[in-house]
């Protein structure tokens, strides 16, 4: 988004009166799949993982000790000596958790949703509206508190979703949610030469919402 | 208007039964008493299998000594049980066609009604087992997507019942006798013009028949042997084999082997692996028996836009499959396969929804030729991607993949080596160590060598194996979601790993050339991502 605004900017004076489209691109120049920019989630996602992983840490790091300073059989020294390095464990493991937090990303396109993960393994998937079965919105007590929710994609066979996006924004997952069904619906109710063929109309896999099917 | 016992007999004019029990159906049925056999076979079939646990205290208190009275009595008492069970679920069994769907009610004290829309039927099966053979009766069951609950057994119709209700669930046109304008005038939505039926008659196209031969070949090549040493193992460990190579036959066997051998390596060797031979036959007696209980006589057909399998010897089975439901065509060799050149072709469905949802079995013909897949392919005009042939060969993926996995073996090893070094190990240790290490390694390679794709206009193909070998075909209008993986190292060889999704399973594609799996990306969201064709 920003990137547009400042080629706008930066446009010659010339261009406002004669747009120039530049050389069309061949196919194979079409950004792929992989490299497709996109839209990070909620600000608060990572900043929840941040605040649960440090409180696990804390636990973890306070468990430890205590156990270490009640055990007779345990010199204090070997407390001491662990004591950091279980402290630089944690806080490489939670800057991991929050980096891959913010390296979550989706994007809503015309025929399909596409939802990027990962921090060394980083995977791009792609669901086309057309096989979309159900979609699902789920909170947590911590997300309320965030107003995040996660919103997941399913698609036929596999009891496992497809897009299991986390750290929306609960007023804009909702929209999403409509928008993804309004398109899925849109594109199911398609009339088609079923009546007469036998046996091939769609199935309705996925009867109500709740339920994910397979 | 409720005990209308369907029992309508054999009239010597068909078209008039026929048009007569379309009628009935609208009102509520019950099925005829001999499907109280059926209903004792389910039950006994039920204890039996899950009727492990009693083996034990049975075989103990037959050791105890055996009491004929209370035996006797026992099984008095459960088969009155169960017959009564069976009279009463018969009695209370009641189905009928209620305008677009099918209802079913059954139960004596939790009463259960089911009703089935029509066009959420998914499968269709006749089987007949043994005990109706004589009887020319049959069991239809009707399974539905979703759980494997949701399916409605109609036991001991007889073949014609059974052609008629399989067609009006199925909203097919009429077969061949069947008087279609009576049962157009009974059930509202098998409306067809007088001529159409006419013409369809003639669909029904052969696709595939297998002889004996092939099915016995099929046996043989398919079978569990894997697992039947994993359990025979054991097993045998238990016999004391000393007890066993010091009786009297086994003394005779190897000496007659010595003479006959006269102590020559290359004649010993020969006997051996002739021994192998028909212990490995022995083994695979038991799948060779079960393939043609099963199948025989194999034959699949076209109609209209399904497939059906009938067959079985002792149960004769008949399932049917839409075309437009196959998911993925995955053909498989196993090693011995290879030595006869035969391919096993799986049609499969979405998970869950398989044709034998209780086996989870898909739809498959066995003992293929090569030659042969193309003309299967051919004879179904609406199977998406379009026929084709197997692929000769294939795009290997890039040996990247082999050497990242070659890396944590040959890193273990090390190791161990070094650690060994430390502790003074004899030498024999470092042997063992690398030699299970270049097993594994070989075991990688091996698959890294059978691991490749052909990517086509419609359809993409993934080869793997270790010492059998599979095909699986996706086309690419059957694709759901696409995932592309790439790590640092990968982006800068230009490498990706490539996840197609389908309704029958994920397929990976692991380090493959970018470019390769950005065609492969393109060509599914290219084929789904507009059209809005129903794919399951």
């Amino acid at each position: 988004m920003k990137m547009d605004t400042n080629d706008n900017f930066t446009e010659p004076k010339a261009q406002l009166h004669l747009y120039r489209h530049g050389p069309s691109l061949a196919q194979t120049q079409y950004i792929p799949l992989a490299e497709l920019s996109l839209q990070a989630v909620d600000n608060n996602y990572p900043k929840l993982l941040l605040i649960i992983s440090i409180a696990v840490a804390v636990l973890i790091t306070l468990v430890v000790s205590v156990f270490g300073i009640v055990n007779p059989n345990i010199p204090t020294s070997a407390t001491l000596a662990i004591l950091p390095i279980c402290l630089l464990l944690a806080v490489i493991i939670i800057k991991l958790v929050h980096l891959k937090a913010q390296k979550i990303a989706y994007g809503v396109f015309e025929h399909e949703l596409v939802f990027r993960e990962g921090l060394f393994w980083v995977s791009t998937t792609a669901l086309p509206y057309t096989r979309l079965q159900h979609v699902n919105l789920s909170q947590g007590p911590l997300e309320r508190r965030y107003n995040l929710v996660s919103l997941k994609c399913f698609s036929a066979g596999s009891g496992v979703a497809e897009i299991d996006l986390p750290g929306l924004n609960a007023d804009e997952a909702e929209h999403l949610r409509q928008h993804l069904l309004t398109k899925a619906g849109a594109s199911h109710a398609q009339p088609s030469i079923q009546h007469a063929e036998p046996l091939t109309r769609p199935t309705p896999v996925h009867h109500n919402e709740d339920t994910p099917n397979g | 208007m409720d005990n209308q016992p369907k029992g309508v007999a054999q009239h010597a004019n068909n078209t008039q039964t026929q048009q007569h029990f379309a009628e009935q159906l609208t009102s509520w049925q019950a099925l005829s008493p001999w499907s109280i056999i059926t209903y004792i076979f389910s039950t006994i079939k039920g204890v039996l299998s899950n009727g492990f646990a009693v083996i034990p205290f049975v075989y103990t208190g037959w050791k105890q000594g055996f009491d004929a009275q209370w035996f006797i009595l026992a099984i008095s008492v459960i088969t009155i049980l169960v017959s009564t069970a069976a009279i009463i679920e018969w009695r209370k069994f009641r189905f009928r066609l209620n305008g677009d769907q099918l209802e079913v009610k059954r139960g004596l004290f939790f009463t259960k009604k089911d009703e089935i829309p029509l066009n959420r039927i998914q499968n269709i099966r006749y089987e007949q087992p043994f005990y109706f053979k004589p009887l020319a009766l049959g069991t239809l069951i009707i399974e539905t997507a979703g759980s494997q609950k949701d399916e409605a057994q109609l036991a001991a119709l007889d073949t014609w019942q059974a052609l008629t209700l399989k067609r009006l669930l199925l909203k097919l046109t009429q077969a061949e006798n069947s008087p279609h304008q009576a049962v157009q005038a009974s059930i509202a939505h098998a409306k067809h013009t007088a001529t159409e039926p006419l013409h369809e008659q003639h669909n029904s196209q052969a696709i595939a028949r297998k002889s004996l031969g092939d099915l016995l070949m099929f046996g043989f090549y398919h079978n569990n042997f894997i697992w039947f040493a994993v359990i025979a193992g054991p097993i045998a460990g238990q016999i004391d084999m000393e007890n066993l190579f010091d009786s009297p036959l086994a003394k005779q066997f190897w000496l007659w082997i010595e003479s006959q051998t006269q102590q020559s390596i290359a004649l010993q060797s020969l006997f051996l692996i002739a021994g192998i031979i028909v212990l490995y036959g022995l083994f695979s007696l038991i799948s060779i028996i079960a393939a043609v209980l099963k199948y025989y006589p194999y034959k699949l057909d076209r109609l209209n836009d399904t497939l059906q399998r009938s067959g079985g010897v002792i149960s004769h089975q008949q399932d049917a499959l839409a075309i437009k439901r196959i998911q993925l065509i995955h053909a498989e060799q196993p090693v011995l396969a290879r030595l006869f050149k035969r391919w096993t072709l799986y049609f499969k469905q979405v998970k869950g929804q398989e044709v034998e949802q209780k086996t989870k079995q898909h739809m498959l013909i066995p003992s293929v030729t090569p030659c042969e897949v193309e003309s299967i392919l051919a004879a179904m005009p609406n199977l998406s991607g379009g026929a084709s042939v197997l692929p000769g060969h294939y795009n290997r993926i890039h040996i990247y993949w082999f050497t990242k996995r070659m890396m944590l073996p040959l890193a273990i090893a090390t190791l161990l080596s070094v650690i060994a070094w430390f502790d003074g190990r004899t030498l024999s240790y470092y042997e063992t160590t690398w030699l299970i290490t270049s097993a594994v390694i070989g075991i990688i390679y091996l698959r890294y060598r059978q691991w490749g794709y052909v990517l086509d206009d419609n359809v993409l193909w993934q080869h793997t194996g270790l010492l059998g070998r599979q095909w699986k075909r996706i086309a690419f209008d059957k694709v759901q979601h696409v995932k592309i993986t790439q790590t640092l190292g990968q982006k800068r060889s230009k490498l990706a790993y490539v996840e197609v999704g389908l309704a029958s399973g994920s397929i990976v594609f692991p380090y493959i050339p970018v470019t390769i799996a950005e065609q492969i990306i393109s060509r599914s969201l290219h084929a789904i991502s507009r059209h809005n064709e129903p794919w399951i």
